[in-house]
């Protein structure tokens, strides 16, 4: 199975490039008081998302499936090996992100430039650990033209928990809200963090367990 | 006998097309040539093999006993395979790719891989999506044929090819049954190609096998048969597979050519037909083929 992992990496030989160039336009870009306490969740997020998108995008082109599935693995490893890809990813990006933060913070024009903090990491292993886990199983589908979805994903990601609070507030009154505030202040980011990650981890099975149905029963 | 690979009552239905009851075997040491017309039914019965696609009914056993579902992993360590384009990743080289393939194989053998780089002039830096088509099938059967496969399955390799490279690919085709613990299955609507090379054809037509034989048995047993209009009636065309007719006379395919000589006796001329004659007539039947 790591060899299917090992091969999602390396039939990608520019993304490392390519991802490095977009980190230095992250931070660019997103230096102002705005923005800069989420340049690496940003930054972080749309590497993986490249890495995830090139992937699909080259076994689309090349119609590789036949050949991954004509050698000696089985289809689940076949999905397994790719969300193993994916959470390998995310470190990736998170890692890219640091080490050209930390480059740039000696550079002058990056004096406000703080260090990654453990919070971005989970809300980055948050944020595409949910989108590749409503991507995979709509790529295994539909193929590349998931694409479509994932913008759907990243609005809902963005925008789902003030609905949501909303929609808590109107039917349960904002005692509930007021409830769920006073529990994430007072409690520390280790333990937020805990639920986050291990909520996603969640997410990441279910999605594991779908894609891999889906992907049995495909024809190539 | 050693039977390395048992098709039994293959089912496949789509849309429009449906596999039926497809059944052959093939034994250690000889080439298969699998021959129909496009859309006759052999990538679907080749992916069905792979268990690229699912079976609706049927059996495949590879290696006298193992399951093509069962032991997937196992029998596919076993398979050297080459489809009829290249599903490669066609951005890297030829050395990259064959290091990520390589890895799946626990019989790699580097030094056959080299000596078909060598033998077929590949450029290991080359990336794949430069080379030409015939190139790209050399790669395939590079990479097919350098883990020690004992079922060597090809859809259409020499389809598109030009003639010096499909003479190539059959020489090496021949050179490899000297091995004789290998089998070979090859697709292809070009017949003329297994003249040369095949021990055994199995035809397929509208998803269902005309024949699965020897060559030399189905060579034997159909003939052309050429005569005057005028001996043809009802019970005459009956014995024919397929007919051409034109102001001069018919041309026409038969199976069995010890009876149709009894029938016909000294009025036609019989002669041996190609392997494109027995697929254009039994196609066309009785439609002027």
């Amino acid at each position: 199975m790591l060899n299917l992992v090992l091969k999602d990496f390396l039939v990608q030989k520019k993304t490392p490039l390519i991802s490095i160039i977009y980190s230095v336009f992250f931070f660019i870009v997103f230096r102002g008081d705005v923005f800069k306490d989420f340049v690496y969740i940003m930054g972080s997020v749309a590497i993986s998302y490249i890495y995830l998108m090139y992937t699909v995008n080259l076994d689309e082109k090349n119609k590789s499936d036949l050949i991954i599935n004509s050698l000696p693995v089985t289809r689940r490893q076949v999905v397994m090996a790719r969300y193993l890809f994916y959470i390998a990813v995310i470190f990736i990006g998170i890692l890219i992100m640091s080490l050209v933060g930390m480059i740039l913070k000696t550079v002058p024009g990056f004096p406000d430039l703080a260090y990654v903090k453990p919070q971005d990491f989970v809300t980055a292993f948050f944020m595409i650990g949910i989108l590749a886990s409503f991507h995979t199983p709509l790529a295994y589908k539909f193929g590349i033209n998931a694409r479509y979805f994932d913008m759907a994903i990243f609005f809902g990601l963005f925008f789902a928990p003030g609905f949501l609070a909303d929609y808590i507030k109107r039917h349960s009154g904002l005692d509930t809200i007021n409830h769920f505030m006073n529990l994430t202040q007072h409690s520390n980011w280790n333990s937020i963090g805990l639920a986050a990650a291990g909520f996603t981890l969640i997410i990441i099975m279910i999605s594991l367990a779908i894609s891999i149905k889906i992907y049995e029963s495909r024809e190539f | 006998m050693n039977t390395i690979l048992k098709v039994e009552n293959l089912k496949k239905k789509f849309k429009d097309f449906a596999l039926k009851d497809i059944s052959f075997s093939l034994e250690r040491g000889y080439i298969m040539g699998f021959i129909g017309p496009n859309g006759s039914g052999k990538t679907t019965t080749i992916k069905l093999i792979m268990n690229l696609i699912k079976k609706d009914g049927g059996k495949v056993i590879f290696f006298e006993g193992l399951d093509s579902i069962r032991n997937e992993r196992e029998i596919k360590q076993r398979i050297g395979f080459v489809y009829d384009e290249n599903h490669y990743y066609d951005d890297l080289t030829v050395q990259e790719m064959k290091y990520i393939i390589a890895r799946f194989y626990t019989n790699w053998d580097e030094a056959v891989f080299q000596k078909y780089l060598k033998r077929f002039e590949l450029p290991p830096r080359k990336k794949i999506k430069d080379l030409s088509k015939g190139m790209k099938m050399k790669f395939s059967i590079a990479m097919a044929l350098s883990h020690h496969a004992e079922l060597i399955l090809m859809d259409e390799p020499t389809s598109g090819l030009d003639p010096v490279f499909r003479a190539e690919i059959l020489e090496i085709l021949s050179d490899l049954m000297q091995d004789e613990n290998m089998g070979v299955l090859f697709s292809t609507h070009i017949t003329k190609d297994l003249e040369k090379i095949a021990d055994y054809i199995t035809f397929i037509n509208k998803g269902e096998v005309v024949f699965s034989d020897t060559k030399d048995a189905v060579m034997e047993s159909y003939g052309i048969v050429k005569g005057g209009r005028e001996l043809l009636n009802a019970d005459i065309r009956k014995e024919f597979i397929g007919i051409r007719e034109n102001e001069f006379g018919f041309e026409a395919l038969i199976r069995d050519v010890k009876k149709a000589k009894r029938v016909l006796g000294s009025n036609v001329v019989f002669e041996r037909p190609t392997l494109d004659d027995i697929m254009l007539y039994t196609v066309r039947g009785n439609n002027n083929a």
